[in-house]
């Protein structure tokens, strides 16, 4: 379906954080970045554009993180969602995972969880193939 | 119920039948009472009958004739009868009816010669036509037959006859229907009866399955409670105790083999058993049956000896629960057995055939030879009054020469009323071509395996063990630190998805039943969540679903608990990278020790000895509880087992409200705790070694 650079949706309301995944990711390998600070825009960029990967931040203003994913996961499921949250209660990771999320990521995150992650995506995408 | 079926069935067609005699008697008297005529047969010549009637069709004038008699023979009560040209007869019946019949010979066939003449007879129906008949073969005859009673007869006994015979036909093809499905219901109701006959036996033979896995169960747990009595009777007895918590701890152990075997034993059945053959020690598998069996000899005043021809392979490649399993059932059976005498082991080595010899002798009540044929037949014992005698449930002996079958032997019976019984237990050993062979008890009792210091790699790694229980926390994260790897701790579920999501591990344990949220839901929530490191379920169950639940929700591997510590540590080398700072790059393997924990726990014996006092005089049962449940299971963990033991027994006391032997088991406690310390002062303390 997606042919040529994977494009990623990063989605989190700090600017600090939206960089250190973009550099993290772009360690792993070559992508299409798309950045938002808020859920609206997020689901906009997403309807738009169509990334494969979708990191969204559980805490942003407008819709979260959830809400956003709930959304996507509303008629596809196809697209890779990974959460990222500072708070990590098993509840919140339990309702993320029930919601459909393909990964989730405590923050501080390390370069290790977004290489697993991505290799995750990677690895769903060649068995799926 | 099917035999009474049958009766009334038999009964019935019976019945029908002798009725139906009874039918055609009653008929034939009636019959010959009510149609014998006294008749006046008179012929005369008819030359031109056709001739009167016209000259149309034969049979159409015949019955024009008759058209014209038939209302004749009502008022002068005659019959006619005549015959055509080509013999055929046609005779008027009293219903008016033209009767076409041709007939045999009749035997008054010289009564009436010719035209004119006239004769009485007293005659039926029947012989009335046959009569007419057999005039009219000769000539063109009309018959006046003048009928001397009131009424004609009816030509119906034929019909009558025919309608007897048809009846008796569709009586009898009736009896039959009626006995064919009688038949069928009594062989429906025999074929119920022999199902419900299969689910009776299926249920019995399940009953007395059941019965025999206790007593397989029971065996062991002879020794275990046994042992605890003795350790429970004697606290301060120091000298047995090692001895006593070593037996319950290997009984322990082979009751936890059993209870898996029971769920192998309708392997057997099916042929399905699979084997685990490995290096098995002679000498070991003869000192637990001298522990277990010799104990059941001794209870009984039995005398009992193991014998052994040497030289004897130090070990042999066989499965050695089986064979344990097989000695157990044969040596129990012969305890069980004898009321007075000796339980004899002997064993040899066939070194050509390699074959080894297990002659089980006893001084019992012996067999017959047809009791001798029965005993390996499933669920049937010598003689049924054995089992109200001497229990059991027969199952032990057929399992015992599957088994050795299966090991690449048998079982052989010697055997006499009265004179004991002999039975020969031959498994194969494999190859032993270059195995070690000893040459004498002391040394079958020295060749061992390495129980303690099994060698392991070290090894590092962060682990999360994820158990609700303390102990097994404390034990597994003991186990886990002694060959370098850290650990933490998550009691439940939802703690291991948060530790999980929190910080990186290398492996994460999961203990399968916890409160909260199981180790299944937490792997697969795990799992999702991307961690992409080996998760290993640590589960009681060991059922072939169990370990495909588990592997299913993401484990990639599964330890059954209790935790067999070289199973375990064949795990962490598996999973975890070997740790080549510590031992070298040559990866040598460092000898596994306690020391470092025994030392360690040691070091915290005056603290706990100052807590314990503290408890004590605050009268504090629930905190002295507690941490004597601590000490308990650390002490048996490291090798502490005399305070090990008497923790135990205080907390079971405390935990009984049995105050009696408190105070005393408490002071005993403190010396025992000041030894160590003191120990612990001068480091060159002597350990309690006793490790399952």
């Amino acid at each position: 379906m997606d042919s040529g650079i994977v494009r990623i949706l990063i989605a989190d309301d700090v600017a600090m954080i939206r960089d250190i995944l973009r550099s993290m990711v772009t360690k792993e390998g070559l992508f299409t970045i798309f950045e938002t600070d808020n859920g609206k825009e997020a689901l906009r960029i997403y309807e738009a554009n169509t990334p494969s990967i979708v990191f969204l931040d559980v805490n942003m203003p407008g819709s979260d993180g959830m809400t956003v994913l709930e959304a996507i996961r509303a008629n596809d499921d196809s697209t890779f969602v990974v959460i990222l949250s500072g708070e990590n209660s098993a509840e919140n990771v339990i309702a993320a995972v029930n919601s459909g999320a393909n990964g989730y990521i405590s923050k501080p995150f390390s370069q290790k969880n977004i290489s697993t992650i991505l290799k995750k995506y990677f690895d769903s995408k060649s068995t799926a193939a | 119920m099917s035999i009474r079926l049958r009766l009334i069935a038999g009964f019935v067609a019976i019945a029908l039948l002798v009725l139906t005699l009874i039918g055609i008697v009653v008929y034939r008297l009636v019959e010959s009472v009510s149609s014998s005529y006294s008749a006046t047969v008179t012929s005369a010549i008819v030359n031109d009958y056709a001739e009167m009637l016209g000259n149309a069709g034969q049979d159409q004038n015949l019955e024009d004739l008759f058209r014209i008699l038939i209302p004749l023979q009502h008022n002068n009560n005659m019959l006619f009868a005549l015959t055509d040209q080509q013999g055929r007869l046609f005779a008027t019946s009293s219903d008016n009816k033209v009767l076409n019949t041709i007939v045999d010979p009749f035997p008054f066939q010289n009564a009436l010669e010719g035209p004119g003449d006239t004769g009485s007879f007293d005659l039926n129906e029947q012989e009335i036509i046959w009569t007419m008949a057999e005039i009219a073969n000769r000539q063109n005859l009309l018959f006046l037959i003048q009928v001397q009673d009131d009424e004609l007869p009816s030509f119906t006994s034929e019909l009558g006859n025919r309608l007897l015979v048809t009846a008796f036909v569709v009586v009898w093809i009736a009896i039959w229907i009626a006995l064919f499905i009688s038949r069928r219901i009594v062989e429906k109701n025999q074929a119920l009866a022999e199902a419900k006959k299969m689910a009776d036996e299926a249920s019995t033979a399940k009953s007395t399955f059941l019965a025999n896995m206790s007593h397989e169960i029971r065996t062991p747990l002879t020794a275990i409670i046994g042992y605890s009595k003795v350790l429970k009777d004697n606290p301060h007895n120091i000298d047995g105790r090692t001895e006593a918590i070593e037996s319950i701890s290997r009984n322990g152990l082979h009751l936890l083999d059993v209870i898996n075997n029971i769920l192998d034993i309708s392997k057997i059945e099916s042929g399905k058993l699979e084997l685990e053959i490995q290096t098995i020690y002679i000498g070991g598998i003869l000192e637990d049956i001298n522990s277990l069996v010799g104990r059941m000899a001794r209870e009984k005043g039995l005398e009992f000896y193991l014998e052994n021809s040497f030289p004897l392979p130090a070990t042999i490649k066989s499965d050695g629960v089986r064979l344990k399993q097989c000695l157990i059932n044969l040596c129990t059976n012969a305890v069980k057995f004898t009321s007075a005498g000796s339980i004899r082991i002997e064993t040899t080595c066939d070194w050509d055939a390699r074959q080894i010899r297990f002659c089980v002798t006893d001084t019992g009540i012996g067999m017959t030879v047809e009791q001798q044929s029965r005993v390996f037949e499933e669920f049937t014992q010598a003689d049924p009054s054995i089992t109200r005698k001497f229990g059991g449930t027969g199952l032990g002996l057929p399992i015992t020469k599957k088994l050795a079958t299966l090991l690449g032997g048998d079982v052989q019976i010697h055997s006499q009323p009265g004179q004991g019984s002999r039975f020969i237990l031959s498994i194969a050993t494999g190859d032993i071509s270059s195995v070690d062979r000893i040459n004498s008890g002391e040394e079958l009792l020295t060749v061992r395996p390495q129980e303690k210091g099994s060698i392991v790699s070290r090894v590092t790694g962060h682990v999360l063990l994820v158990e609700d229980n303390l102990d097994n926390q404390n034990l597994i994260g003991r186990l886990i630190q002694a060959v370098g790897a850290t650990v933490d701790v998550a009691a439940n579920g939802l703690q291991a998805i948060e530790k999980a999501i929190t910080y990186d591990f290398d492996l994460i344990l999961m203990d399968i039943q916890m409160p909260e949220m199981g180790g299944l839901e937490a792997t697969r929530v795990i799992r999702q969540t991307g961690y992409p490191g080996p998760i290993v379920a640590l589960t009681a169950g060991t059922l072939k679903e169990d370990v495909q639940d588990c592997l299913h929700a993401g484990c990639n591997q599964f330890l059954s608990k209790p935790i067999d510590s070289t199973e375990f540590y064949k795990v962490l080398e598996q999973f975890l990278k070997s740790d080549k700072t510590g031992s070298g790059e040559d990866q040598t393997a460092v000898e596994f020790d306690f020391s470092e924990f025994e030392e360690q726990f040691t070091a915290n014996l005056p603290s706990l000895r100052d807590h314990l006092a503290i408890l004590v005089a605050e009268r504090d049962r629930f905190g002295l509880k507690e941490c004597l449940h601590d000490l308990k299971g650390m002490g048996a963990t490291f090798g502490f087992t005399e305070l090990a033991a008497i923790a135990g027994s205080i907390e079971y006391a405390l935990k009984k409200d049995i105050n009696a032997a408190v105070d005393d088991d408490i002071k005993m406690l403190f010396s025992i705790l000041d030894t160590h310390v003191e120990d612990s002062i001068n480091i060159n303390y002597s350990r309690g070694h006793a490790r399952g």
